[in-house]
């Protein structure tokens, strides 16, 4: 429907541009760029690793907004782009570039000799590690009893109690299969209904959770017995001496994406800011602000030992579990999603 | 009713007042009906000409049984607030100065905290250990703590705490102007209470029991932060499904249909009841 509509009116918007910046110099710097994200404690250590320090290098000022999704979609069709970098989860990233909202990323820009592997894509790139991982909650669960792997999570005579899972397809289904068996590199393309099976046998006992606050909140609280849960959900809190512990085994590797919507008037600017993200220093003062793992090996080495015990990416950690397949959730998410909310209903 | 209509000289809007419609009739005709229609237009227009979107939402996947559960709940929360309200209400309508200053200050305080942070506040209480497990365990009514998050119960009675202030408000305001000398008549002919519950306070009662339910019903069919934060794997109402379809997978074809369709449904059954109460309250008043 929008589609007539959209290539004029860029036609319109492109004109206008060029003629107000004529006397300027071409491939002049903007005075400031917008990079979206979603807020919060991630925003923080953007702030911190990202945005001061490429400010004081270029001189180009970061303005913040709110990452949300739809709206990435509405201002790419309208040719009325706000952001010209956002931070969105990797899979939602793969999404967006199937349905070509994105600009394709300049390789000759970022560099990506020492990125993880499996990190860069053409048109998103991972900036972090994250990991959805097993947690239990020290007073439900008894430490000889403490999750080892999924399969023993799965295992209701080890411990009683309800378990914590994301009530999306995403992630508790890879969680599933590994419960059920299947080897970490062996996990795509999903087979939907042995996840279904899978989670099926503790069906009863699963509570579902819809947000990273619910998920922390509930094994906190002791609501639940053990679960799956973010990595940086469940840091601050057994740092904070709550009741709860964790394990980076069988751990699914998730990941928050640069993302430039398509029809950015600022393509260079922030390509040389997703650039300057993905370089060692600033990837290291990332991971020590916020305890998700930096993409860039040479930063591992910038960071302490203690520290690198929690990032999910640390040479100790990666080996543990595997980085999700973003693209597969991209081409199979809905009609997975749709099987998933079927299967949950009845 | 027609007769005293008749009998008083109706208001008549001036002409000066008629050159103001158009702005309120703009404002809506711009930010409700075309963005409206736009969601109408995209649900059958997208990606392609024809009612694909529809098919897929009725049928064999979740969709059309998500679309029911809302009905089912809606239902049953404005039941719910009906029950609770209408004595309420009664009891409030009778009161004067001091006293009705309060309880409509307190009916309408309530609407000063965000459903998000009533919500929050049910997830603490309905937890294992929070204060409602803890009451039925020292009551001796459980044994154990009992699941009370991630069932309908715990999503009714969240909704019904955010939306009683809906049914109470209407109800007060009806019941206030029933004449109370219709009462002391009714008295004197000889009725019993019961009977005069039914033939005379009820009856007059139905126009504020239509706009609570009708306020309440849609109001219910659109929850989405207090089903999501309350519920579980089997409470999943039509705006959440409409929202990930939106936000996560950016169909927002098949959104628009699911929401088309929840709209069409709404605006039936709010005709349908519409009919029904003005048939009973005609009869009832006859």
């Amino acid at each position: 429907m929008t589609e007539p509509r959209r290539f004029p009116r860029r036609a319109v918007l492109g004109a206008a541009a060029a003629t107000l910046a004529a006397p300027a110099i071409v491939g002049a710097k903007p005075a400031s760029i917008v990079v979206a994200s979603s807020g919060g404690k991630l925003e923080e250590a953007f702030t911190a690793a990202y945005y001061k320090p490429f400010t004081a290098k270029t001189g180009i000022q970061i303005i913040t907004a709110v990452n949300t999704y739809s709206k990435l979609k509405a201002t790419v069709d309208a040719g009325a782009v706000e952001w010209d970098v956002a931070q969105m989860d990797a899979a939602a990233a793969a999404n967006s570039a199937k349905l070509g909202l994105l600009e394709k990323l300049d390789y000759a820009v970022i560099d990506r000799t020492d990125l993880v592997e499996g990190v860069p894509h053409e048109e998103y790139i991972p900036c972090d590690v994250a990991a959805a991982v097993m947690s239990w909650n020290t007073r439900n669960v008894a430490p000889a009893a403490a999750p080892q792997s999924w399969a023993e999570l799965w295992d209701t005579k080890r411990f009683g109690g309800q378990r914590g899972f994301w009530k999306q397809p995403f992630q508790t289904m890879e969680i599933a299969l590994m419960a059920d068996g299947v080897a970490k590199d062996q996990l795509y393309p999903i087979d939907v209904e042995r996840a279904l099976r899978s989670l099926e046998r503790i069906k009863p006992q699963i509570f579902w959770w819809t947000s990273g606050g619910q998920s922390a909140q509930i094994l906190i609280d002791g609501d639940i017995a053990a679960g799956m849960s973010w990595n940086g959900r469940v840091f601050d809190p057994k740092q904070g001496g709550a009741p709860v512990d964790f394990s980076f085994n069988q751990a699914l590797f998730v990941a928050d994406a640069w993302v430039i919507p398509r029809g950015t008037k600022n393509r260079q600017a922030a390509m040389d800011f997703i650039a300057f993200t993905l370089q060692s220093g600033p990837q290291a003062e990332f991971a020590k602000a916020i305890p998700y793992g930096p993409v860039n090996r040479k930063a591992l080495p910038l960071i302490d030992k203690p520290r690198l015990a929690f990032l999910p990416s640390s040479d100790e950690n990666l080996p543990k579990g595997v980085l999700q397949n973003f693209d597969w959730w991209a081409q199979n998410g809905q009609k997975t999603g749709e099987r998933f909310n079927s299967w949950m209903l009845g | 009713m027609a007769g005293i209509g008749r009998a008083a000289k109706p208001w008549t809007l001036g002409r000066g007042y008629l050159l103001l419609l158009p702005l309120p009739c703009g404002f809506l005709a711009v930010f409700f009906v075309w963005p409206l229609l736009r969601v109408v237009l995209r649900s059958v227009l997208d990606p392609r000409p024809n009612f694909s979107n529809y098919a897929k939402v009725l049928g064999a996947g979740p969709y059309a049984h998500i679309l029911l559960y809302t009905i089912e709940i809606a239902a049953l929360v404005t039941a719910i607030c009906l029950l609770l309200a209408y004595p309420v209400a009664a009891l409030t309508a009778r009161m004067r100065g001091g006293a009705l200053q309060v309880m409509t200050g307190l009916i309408v305080a309530s609407l000063w905290t965000s459903a998000v942070i009533r919500s929050y506040a049910w997830l603490i209480l309905f937890q294992r250990y929070g204060v409602v497990n803890q009451a039925l365990i020292a009551l001796g009514l459980a044994g154990a703590p009992v699941r009370i998050l991630q069932t309908t119960t715990a999503v009714a009675i969240g909704m019904v705490h955010v939306l009683l202030p809906f049914m109470l408000l209407p109800l007060i305001a009806t019941m206030r102007r029933i004449d109370p000398t219709l009462l002391r008549a009714g008295r004197i002919l000889g009725a019993a209470p019961v009977r005069l519950f039914l033939r005379v306070y009820l009856p007059l009662s139905l126009p504020g029991v239509n706009a609570g339910v009708a306020l309440v019903f849609i109001t219910s069919l659109g929850f989405f932060i207090t089903p999501s934060l309350l519920g579980g794997g089997r409470t999943t109402m039509a705006a959440m499904i409409i929202e990930e379809e939106a936000d996560t997978y950016l169909d927002w074809p098949l959104a628009s249909a699911i929401a088309t369709i929840l709209l069409a449904l709404t605006v039936v059954i709010y005709l349908a009841y519409g009919r029904l109460a003005r048939v009973e309250v005609t009869r009832s008043l006859r």
